[in-house]
């Protein structure tokens, strides 16, 4: 089988992430703040149903009248319910939708997101802002010190943080037919073909939904999702050093980038992109240091912010 | 003194016609003359016999080495005396101004524009804001000898290899010596000038850390050692290796201000700094930008031409408009620099954070359009990846936005009570991109947040009807009530922290306000420099096209009341970056005539 | 089931192409009603492209922004051919998270 040229090339391998670790609302949290902490990233995994025992997609009713409001607290559906809060701006969307397995899905990957981010900056989980780059990249909005990335897929979530740089992560049916479909023509580079043409029958179906994850990982890990065109870069199935390609099969980006495939409950595979900038960055990550002590304490000497006299008349001019 | 007579060319120095008056230096024509010489020298970056063209720079980033004809180029430019202020004999009178020079360079290269003379004045910044005059003249005179300043920062608990580690400054036998070592440091090896913050107390709190400013020539060798090169993935040309102190002596007439300063020394400096670095860079995005019409022009996108692809032109005005979003801030935060406002310091942190990320979006996005030719690392698309490799560095990462939120956490409460959505009177003087502005004093940069000049141009606004708007009024209107709703509600969120609680600080909950303060802030100044250039020259910026499109592209970050139903008047922005490409002049607020 | 679904949906869009009327399930939006993931996306323009060779080619990259409901992918393909400026991209579905 022909490798890439430059796969053996010089830098010291990144360090990847440890095999997807299951997680519940229970945990368990420590070893995934431990696996953050020592190798930099860190894939959690799920089951759907442990996370909607706590909350039941199917309440509240879905409605299609929700009001222009961007907040989703307090209002329509819900009731005394912890979850408008939890959700925060996706309660509203949440409300919006019909389909009752995209509701299942939406809501159980939401909360792992959110208990997952919780977890590793040790705060609660209502408290972090889950926001969405205007091409639907999640991430948390003023907490940049970990980066994230969600996959869903029958009744699989996967979650990757990384205090690294940025990550993708794609998860699918191990068994999803792609072979022969429009998806093997559509995504595939010349070279890709190539490779595949020469793998055996039993295996290219395996080949190919390998070759998908990692292509929905790297370009999710650049913010792109499908707006990347899938045939204009690749990976060579069967290499030792995975790593970007152009379509003809030489090297595309540098060795900042690293990729694992695993195998997930038997039943899914699950890609992982990951790209480390070099900075080193800090092992704590947790969001009571962020502040950093002495430039808040210097701020808050000043008078203006310990002292509300002289306080204007509050005359809201819009 | 204790710092040694600077053998350098002093007199050369002095005799050399730098400046002519600092009133000369502020007007419009003259920065518009000094960014054309510039400019001029550079020439074609994309003209292969270009010495100086990407070709060039590409192969110095290969080698991991400054690009010495470009370092010569600016030698002869003169470059240096941009850092120095005009009372001390160089050209620095305004931060706006400063910054917009400097995007020439980073136009190239921003490891050029960071390793020449970014640092410089970062560093410079501390020297001008509380250096004593001899320690002031040292320090002009070094630079305008053609020397360089370092500068290293106190170590944070986020910090990363350039914000980790600190020097400490102890007394042993009545003498001071300095300890520690510091692995990052930009020019730590060629720099004479040492611009170092340390601790000088082991006491928690802010009065625990001095700046000093150190010759390095005046150092016993023996007591300060170089580190070895630290590789980063970006900015490879640019000098980064690390200083370890050990038990060296200091002389006590290095102290910048008096010990215990360093953390307010710092906070008066990032008001100038964390504005005007962010403000040179977007020189290097807009390279990006460029090369993607480049390669749009030339190969299509998507096995179409740009005319018959509407997603493709989309994309590139979406990434002009994130290009004048970006610059509208970066002008409030620099111009606000030399109006002396006591906010400056919180629009500069805002520049500092929210900068970096919309750079970082823009240019992925634009890699859809070069698909396959994002990995190209010569030729004429070569560039580009470089572009986005050095991006990520010049901000320094989390550990960079982790201190500028560190600074406009604490203001939110104040703000929000004193601040926003009051009837504070605007402040004009912030938009008008062209006219002259005081000159820059940095002792008077304050870190005493008053009246947020920007949060009043947003009220003003809504106040008002936006008939310039012309046909998109309608458009405009519910966008400036979105807008508007969102400080409310802002308002009210802040207006309820605890300041003087670490827990209701230190929360994701506040950081996601700080991060969505400066989303309002930004529209805030794009909306001010609509306003003030109606009847300027600027007609495109006086048009409501490009405010319209920003609108839109700030609310869709924010969250918050995108109709998907209103399109955004996207042609009329591509048809002036069209122009612009077609002209060579820049992607910003001034439409710079450019050399190619 | 998910066959049934694209085959589905094609017709419903085809339909409209056709007689020039709003689709069938005009505002079912692809992924919160219709439970569509990325892998669909590429199939539903494959059966588009199949069954409509007059569209020409589909590129789904410059697609995915304006195709959030049935209604608006139908526009998106209406105007395709004239290579008008189409409506701002709304947030996409889930084509980054699912």
């Amino acid at each position: 089988m022909t490798t890439a040229p430059g796969a053996s090339a010089v830098l010291p391998a990144p360090s990847v992430p440890a095999e997807p670790l299951q997680v519940t609302p229970q945990g368990p949290w420590h070893t995934v703040r431990r696996e953050l902490a020592e190798r930099g990233s860190v894939v959690v995994f799920a089951r759907l149903q442990d996370w909607l025992s706590d909350f039941p997609s199917d309440l509240p009713p879905a409605t299609s009248t929700a009001t222009g409001a961007e907040f989703g607290a307090g209002m329509g559906a819900g009731g005394d319910s912890a979850l408008p809060a939890l959700l925060g701006r996706d309660w509203q969307r949440f409300t919006q939708m019909t389909n009752d397995d995209v509701r299942g899905r939406f809501l159980a990957s939401r909360l792992l997101l959110k208990y997952a981010a919780a977890a590793v900056l040790e705060a609660r989980p209502a408290d972090i802002d889950l926001a969405y780059k205007p091409g639907g990249r999640p991430y948390l909005r003023g907490c940049d010190q970990v980066d994230i990335s969600l996959s869903h897929t029958a009744d699989l979530l996967v979650v990757g943080i990384t205090r690294r740089g940025w990550i993708g992560v794609d998860a699918e049916l191990s068994s999803r037919q792609l072979r022969g479909s429009a998806v093997e023509r559509q995504i595939c580079t010349p070279y890709e073909t190539q490779l595949l043409a020469r793998t055996h029958q039993q295996a290219r179906n395996a080949a190919l939904v390998r070759l998908w994850t990692l292509k929905e990982a790297y370009s999710k890990a650049i913010g792109q999702g499908l707006r990347f065109r899938f045939t204009e870069f690749g990976f060579a199935p069967g290499a030792r050093r995975v790593q970007v390609l152009r379509p003809d099969g030489t090297p595309g980006s540098g060795d900042e980038w690293s990729f694992c495939t695993w195998s997930v409950a038997g039943r899914y595979t699950v890609s992982l992109a990951l790209v480390d900038l070099g900075f080193d960055d800090a092992v704590d990550v947790a969001a009571r240091t962020m502040l950093d002590e002495a430039m808040a304490d210097a701020l808050l000497r000043q008078p203006q912010n310990t002292r509300w006299t002289a306080q204007r008349e509050v005359r809201d001019p819009l | 003194m204790a710092l040694t007579t600077l053998a350098v060319s002093h007199n050369e120095a002095a005799a050399r016609p730098r400046a002519a008056h600092p009133g000369a230096l502020h007007a419009e024509a003259a920065v518009a003359a000094r960014v054309a010489d510039l400019e001029r020298r550079f020439g074609d970056p994309w003209d292969p016999a270009n010495p100086l063209g990407h070709a060039g720079i590409l192969a110095a980033d290969e080698r991991g080495r400054p690009q010495a004809e470009a370092e010569q180029l600016l030698d002869g430019f003169d470059l240096n005396a941009e850092f120095v202020p005009a009372a001390l004999g160089g050209r620095l009178v305004r931060a706006d101004t400063l910054a917009r020079v400097l995007r020439c360079v980073f136009r190239r290269d921003q490891a050029l524009g960071t390793g020449y003379g970014a640092f410089s004045v970062l560093a410079g910044a501390s020297v001008w804001a509380a250096g004593s005059s001899a320690q002031q003249r040292w320090a002009a005179d070094l630079l305008l000898g053609g020397g360089r300043l370092a500068v290293s920062y106190r170590e944070l608990a986020h910090g990363n290899a350039f914000l980790r580690d600190e020097f400490t400054l102890s007394t042993r036998d009545g003498r001071r010596e300095l300890s520690g070592a510091k692995r990052v440091i930009i020019n730590a090896d060629r720099a004479r000038g040492l611009v170092i913050v340390c601790r000088s107390s082991a006491e928690p709190g802010s009065r625990s850390h001095s700046t000093l400013l150190l010759d390095r020539d005046a150092l016993p060798a023996g007591k300060v050692r170089d580190l070895q090169r630290y590789p980063m993935v970006g900015m490879r040309g640019c000098p980064m290796t690390g200083l370890e102190f050990t038990h060296c002596p200091v002389p006590e007439s290095s102290l910048l201000g008096q010990q215990g300063d360093g953390v307010e020394l710092a906070l008066r400096s990032f008001a100038f700094t964390r504005s005007i670095l962010p403000s040179m860079v977007l020189g290097g995005a807009d390279t990006a930008l460029r090369t993607a019409l480049r390669f749009a022009a030339a190969r299509g996108v998507g096995g179409r031409p740009v005319e018959r692809n509407p997603q493709a032109r989309r994309t590139l005005a979406g990434a002009f408009t994130d290009l004048l979003i970006c610059d509208s801030l970066a002008l409030a935060g620099t111009r606000a620099a030399g109006l002396g406002l006591g906010i400056t310091g919180v629009y500069a942190a805002a520049t500092k954070y929210l900068l970096p990320i919309l750079l970082h979006d823009c240019v992925h996005e634009l890699s859809v359009l070069l698909g396959s030719s994002i990995y190209v690392r010569d030729g004429e698309f070569g560039i580009f990846q470089k572009h986005v490799r050095d991006l990520p560095v010049t901000s320094l990462g989390h550990a960079g936005a982790a201190a500028a939120l560190s600074t406009i956490s604490p203001e939110l409460s104040a703000l929000a009570r004193r601040s926003w959505l009051t009837d504070t009177p605007g402040e004009p003087a912030l938009f008008t991109l062209r006219a002259d502005l005081p000159t820059l004093d940095f002792r008077r940069l304050g870190t005493l947040a008053a009246d947020d000049v920007l949060c009043a141009e947003l009220a003003a606004a809504a106040h008002q009807d936006p008939t310039g708007a012309g046909e998109h009024a309608a458009v405009l209107r519910p966008l400036l009530g979105h807008l508007a709703g969102e400080l409310r509600r802002l308002r009210e969120a802040c207006a309820a922290l605890a300041p003087l609680s670490r827990h209701s600080l230190a929360n994701p909950h506040t950081y996601a306000l700080a991060d969505r303060y400066t989303l309002v802030l930004a529209a805030a100044a794009c909306l001010g420099v609509w306003r003030h250039q109606q009847g300027g020259p600027d007609t495109f910026l006086a048009r409501p096209h490009w405010l319209v499109c920003a609108l839109l592209r700030i609310c869709t970050r924010l969250g918050i009341g995108t109709p998907a139903t209103a399109p955004g008047p996207e042609a009329e922005v591509y048809t002036e970056l069209s122009r612009r490409f077609t002209h060579a002049s820049s992607f910003d607020l001034y439409d710079t005539p450019l050399a190619a | 089931m998910s066959e049934l679904l694209l085959d589905r949906v094609a017709d419903d869009v085809v339909t409209a192409l056709e007689t020039g009327r709003p689709p069938a399930g005009e505002h079912s939006r692809l992924y919160e009603d219709l439970g569509f993931d990325s892998l669909m996306l590429i199939e539903l323009v494959d059966r588009l492209q199949e069954r409509r060779p007059a569209l020409g080619e589909l590129p789904l990259p410059d697609m995915v922004g304006g195709m959030a409901d049935i209604g608006s992918l139908t526009d998106l393909l209406r105007t395709a051919a004239t290579a008008q400026p189409q409506p701002a991209p709304g947030m996409e579905a889930e084509g980054n998270a699912a």
